[in-house]
């Protein structure tokens, strides 16, 4: 297969490469700013890397807890994102229909919703996740 | 294209020419960040002769060709709700001379000097002081907006937008949002917990009222005495005024500083207090909490609204592409403020 650098590793040096050689040499406020929000996009495509593949999973063990229910996971990772985005519209009916309003069942979709959003976050903006979940300030 | 600079000059000289009665010359000309969805440029300008003789220092607003947000108002009915804000004695720059026949609409207004980063105004320096009296400011100015009367004749705001007949503002906005998200095609559970709960508990509208409806740190020009200009009328509407009382107060406004409720400059109780003594209005607590949960939503459905712009071709942009993941902290706080609510028995 491909030789190195993987994926992660070149995402990571034209970041690098932004950041140590391109936003020295800008003036200009704007284009700063441009490119400051393309490496921090950069790095957003190095976690999701690192993290995609175990965040599905879990997302799909949460949903199997959830359901009370465990359908078969499709091996391919392109085949268990188009599962999973099918579990999830249909978990958004179950909570249309009113099934998950109250007791225990509110108190298991909202532990779901929180690991789903942390995740989430662990990709786009882990500093964020540590200032809500240590209460602090930047 | 965008037309050049020199094209623009030359428009701006004639268009103000013929409005001032003067001859006109432009002696500054540059383009200043403004919203995503138009073009801000500062003029400088000369006039030579007639009753605006004299130098003035201005801001051009006017509408990119390409894209337009149905939620806005166009640069005309922006022109008028600013003559009807600084007339009613809002702090909102003075409107000059509106060319609602060029193409596309502009207009020109005084430009007034300041701070309105939201970074910076909560953390520079040279503003504490200004930080002090921010949100009594804020909340005066509030009521203020909301003492414009939409449905009088004369102010010609009769087309600002507002509740489809019938729904409350709450239950109008929670509609838009799961509109939004069905135009998207997004289906997340963390989005549609939320519009269920919006929906189960909308709050009441006493008195629909005119909104500034970007009403927060960053759309304000603050000096080191205080608040100078209320700023980006562009979504103004009528609706619950709790949701612009709320809207500052939603955690991303705060631009780092968390734990100042309003805005990264405040605390929630007095602007509260200065807010009811100056409208007269007793605030409900809890709808106030309501509004900054709907505001989460709306900012985080936004986001996500404007990063299609990016993925649509329309508007290329690696800014707007990231507004994208960042949906997920609005999410998160979304999340959690429904939390506290139901743990202490809404």
């Amino acid at each position: 297969m491909n030789d190195r650098p993987s994926a992660v590793e070149l995402v990571a040096a034209a970041r690098m490469h932004l950041e140590k050689e391109v936003l020295p040499a800008l003036a200009e406020p704007r284009l700063r700013f441009q490119t400051l929000v393309a490496a921090n996009v950069l790095l957003i495509v190095e976690r999701e890397l690192a993290l995609a593949e175990s965040q599905l999973d879990a997302e799909w063990e949460r949903l199997n807890a959830l359901e009370r229910s465990g359908p078969a996971r499709p091996s391919s990772l392109e085949a268990r994102r188009e599962a999973l985005a099918a579990r999830r519209r249909a978990l958004c009916e179950r909570i249309r229909r009113g099934e998950l309003d109250k007791g225990e069942a509110q108190r298991a979709l909202f532990q779901h919703l929180r690991r789903t959003v942390e995740d989430k976050l662990r990709v786009a903006n882990p500093r964020f996740l540590a200032r809500a979940l240590g209460g602090k300030s930047e | 294209m965008a037309p050049s600079i020199d094209e623009l000059r030359h428009e701006l000289e004639t268009f103000i020419g013929a409005s001032a009665g003067g001859e006109a010359r432009v002696t500054g000309l540059r383009p200043i960040a403004g919203g995503a969805s138009r073009e801000t440029w500062a003029v400088d300008v000369t006039v030579a002769a007639g009753p605006e003789a004299g130098e003035h220092a201005l801001v051009m607003r006017r509408d990119m060709a390409t894209t337009m947000n149905p939620n806005a108002l166009d640069r005309a009915q922006e022109f008028r709700l600013l003559q009807a804000a600084h007339r009613a004695g809002v702090l909102a720059p003075r409107p000059r001379w509106l060319a609602a026949h060029a193409a596309p609409p502009f207009f020109l207004m005084d430009r007034v000097e300041g701070e309105s980063i939201g970074r910076r105004v909560v953390r520079e320096r040279e503003l504490a002081d200004a930080r002090r009296i921010l949100p009594e400011q804020m909340a005066r100015q509030l009521a203020l907006i909301h003492q414009i009367d939409p449905d009088r004749e004369d102010l010609g705001l009769r087309s600002v937008p507002r509740p489809a007949d019938g729904l409350s503002p709450a239950l109008d906005i929670a509609g838009k949002m799961r509109a939004a998200l069905a135009a998207l095609d997004v289906h997340d559970p963390l989005f549609e917990t939320a519009l269920r709960w919006l929906e189960a508990n909308a709050p009441r509208c006493e008195r629909m009222l005119l909104l500034h409806g970007d009403f927060r740190v960053g759309n304000l020009i603050v000096g080191p005495e205080g608040l100078r200009a209320v700023i980006d009328w562009e979504f103004a509407h009528v609706g619950d005024p709790l949701e612009d009382v709320a809207w500052p107060c939603v955690r991303d406004w705060r631009f780092g500083r968390d734990e100042l409720r309003v805005g990264g400059v405040g605390d929630l109780e007095p602007y509260l207090a200065a807010y009811e003594q100056a409208s007269g209005r007793r605030v409900e607590r809890s709808a106030v909490r309501y509004w900054e949960i709907m505001g989460n939503l709306k900012w985080g459905v936004t986001c996500l609204v404007q990063a299609q712009r990016h993925l649509s071709g329309e508007d290329p942009s690696v800014e707007l592409a990231s507004l994208g993941r960042r949906s997920a902290e609005m999410q998160w706080e979304l999340l959690d403020l429904i939390e506290r609510e139901l743990v202490n028995g809404w």
